[in-house]
């Protein structure tokens, strides 16, 4: 009996001292103040903005070893050091809406391309795209601490970066306008380490990708992978019918297969598996030091049981600023969808008005090889009034077609909405009895070019409260299991 | 003196007494547990009968364990739904003890070497 309690009694002191240094441990993952001291959410919810740093240096501004770049397919040291290879783009940012009661979690990611005013950003730069706040607000911070005399790298690195950090946060903040409690970046080294501490993760692709800037090639299909290639699989954008809206639904398949296995193995309720995983945020993750990482698990239980949704937030079109390609936003409809998906009117929207009282559909399907082209045309589509159909390749087509559904002929709503889209083509619309009536299907040629609805119809739309469910953006990818992506 | 069984029940005691306030105070285990566990372990290994001493010395971590266990579900229940909620609900609540167990058992180990070795 006495031997049974010595026993028992060793067992809860060894278990309370693994638990004590696996928190210890937590409670040391958090190292930055870049949060400050703005409003946080009020209702016991937790907004946590994700950000992915496109970059190839370490916490202290040395470049990743020279093997891990390879296994990363992202150049080399002497190319990170010499030449610049990667920078400090915030590839990734998801803002991760967590509700008090662990009822389902929300997600929403920003394309990185978008064209947003800089909030909290040092330097002459107040715009330019949300990927560059980081970097931008970074080079100019560490020039002022420069000028200054500070010429220790690794207090350059540290405080261009905690500036860096809390630009990006008040940019988001400022575009989504919603508060942010936390944030966790973690960078390139990360996404590998991750994934292989958790032995891998499972995917599922639409369609065979090959593309050997990021790596990836992988066949159709549920598969299951390592570490590298789970890097190359959310790096790839190259090859994607959307490009870069595709990639960011590759980041989260990737999350969502993540606390999929997380659920799977139960990792959260094994310290030792745990340890792994803590390893990894103490070498590749940054979070803030307010954060108490085991109270959110325990108000998480929708993320780790897998009951999460990932929406992509909308673009209007494409554009060039400066120079560069960028992604054209409109804030008031962002802000306007971000609340009313976290907090749903009572009353239904009143439909959005056009003509017939109902917003004609667009299709575009790419016949012409043009990488990306179907998605830059439904943006401009978009931009001009008309809903987003599918967007996608098709086979090849010699010329651009526009046809119409619908029986009410070229005079009815269906006819002259696409007439006026024919019309930006330099074709002429045709009806097409198979298509459905609202849609209008536009196959791109080899000719075809983006058009130019700048005003011209009148039809901007108005800032609506519903997060697109088709087009570049795609519809919200679900958690939960393992979601099938381009 | 106190037998083996009546240092249990003094240690038992002060310890849930300490359990109860932070309980209570709607924290879960915290620093009047950990205080209560250490008062009481030193008061029952100091009082017991010496030849009855080590039966005292596994007795805080389990003490420890039970009054957690009424501290956490009086105060910390929220936090303890589901699989996950009780799985970190009772890492931290281990975690809280550590220090005091390790502590308790410590003090309790060296009190009874010396009462052990004196009484011969």
């Amino acid at each position: 009996m006495y031997a049974v309690a010595c026993a028992a009694a060793a067992t809860v002191l060894v278990a309370s001292g693994l638990a004590y240094f696996v928190l210890d441990n937590l409670r040391g993952l958090g190292s930055s103040h870049a949060i400050g001291n703005a409003p946080k959410s009020t209702d016991g919810a937790t907004n946590i903005l994700l950000i992915g740093l496109d970059s190839r240096k370490d916490q202290n501004g040395d470049p990743l070893p020279n093997a891990i770049l390879r296994q990363l397919h992202a150049g080399s040291a002497r190319g990170v050091n010499e030449e610049g290879v990667g920078g400090y783009n915030t590839n990734t940012l998801i803002l991760l809406h967590v509700p008090n009661d662990g009822g389902k979690a929300t997600a929403f990611s920003i394309p990185r391309d978008d064209y947003v005013d800089y909030a909290d950003a040092v330097g002459p730069q107040q715009h330019g795209k949300i990927k560059e706040a980081y970097g931008v607000t970074k080079a100019f911070t560490e020039q002022k601490l420069m000028a200054r005399g500070v010429h220790d790298k690794h207090a350059l690195e540290h405080d261009g970066r905690e500036a860096a950090r809390r630009s990006t946060i008040s940019t988001v903040r400022k575009l989504l306008g919603v508060p942010i409690d936390h944030f966790a970046e973690i960078n390139l080294a990360g996404f590998y380490d991750l994934a292989t501490t958790l032995g891998g993760v499972d995917v599922c692709l639409k369609h065979p990708v090959q593309d050997h800037y990021s790596g990836a090639d992988f066949p159709a299909g549920r598969q299951h992978l390592n570490g590298s290639q789970a890097l190359a699989f959310v790096r790839q954008r190259h090859g994607l019918p959307n490009g870069d809206l595709d990639r960011t639904h590759r980041q989260q398949a990737f999350l969502a297969s993540v606390t999929h296995k997380l659920k799977q193995d139960g990792i959260f309720g094994d310290l030792g598996r745990m340890r792994g995983l803590l390893k990894v945020a103490r070498k590749d993750v940054v979070m803030d030091a307010e954060w108490d990482v085991l109270g959110f698990a325990q108000q998480a239980r929708s993320l780790t049981g897998g009951n999460v949704e990932f929406h992509t937030l909308p673009i209007e079109g494409f554009g060039t600023r400066n120079r560069q390609s960028v992604n054209l936003v409109d804030p008031d409809k962002i802000r306007a969808m971000v609340h009313d998906t976290l907090d749903p009117p009572k009353q239904a929207p009143a439909p959005s008005a056009s003509g017939s009282g109902a917003k004609t559909t667009v299709d575009v399907l790419n016949g012409g090889g043009h990488a990306g082209l179907a998605a830059k045309v439904a943006g401009a589509l978009s931009q001009g009034g008309y809903a987003t159909g599918k967007v996608a390749n098709t086979a090849p087509s010699a010329r651009t077609t526009v046809r119409y559904g619908g029986q009410d002929g070229a005079d009815g709503p269906d006819g002259a909405d696409a007439k006026k889209i024919a019309k930006l083509f330099g074709v002429k619309a045709v009806a097409d009895p198979s298509l459905p009536a609202g849609t209008v299907r536009v196959v791109l040629g080899p000719a075809a070019v983006v058009p130019s609805l700048g005003g011209g119809g009148g039809s901007a739309p108005k800032p609506t409260a519903t997060l697109p469910t088709t087009g570049a953006q795609g519809g919200a990818v679900k958690g939960g299991g393992i979601p099938c992506v381009d | 003196m106190l037998t083996g069984f009546g240092a249990g029940a003094l240690l038992c005691g002060v310890t849930l007494a300490g359990a109860l306030v932070d309980g209570l105070g709607r924290g879960g285990p915290g620093l009047v547990l950990g205080a209560s566990l250490v008062a009481g372990s030193v008061l029952a290994v100091a009082l017991v009968n010496a030849r009855r001493v080590r039966l005292v010395l596994p007795m805080p971590p389990l003490a420890y364990a039970v009054a957690a266990a009424v501290a956490g579900l009086l105060g910390d229940t929220g936090s303890a739904r589901g699989g996950v909620g009780l799985a970190t609900a009772v890492s931290r609540w281990l975690s809280a003890g550590f220090v005091a167990m390790a502590t308790a058992t410590l003090l309790v180990a060296a009190v009874a070497i010396v009462r052990a070795t004196t009484a011969r």
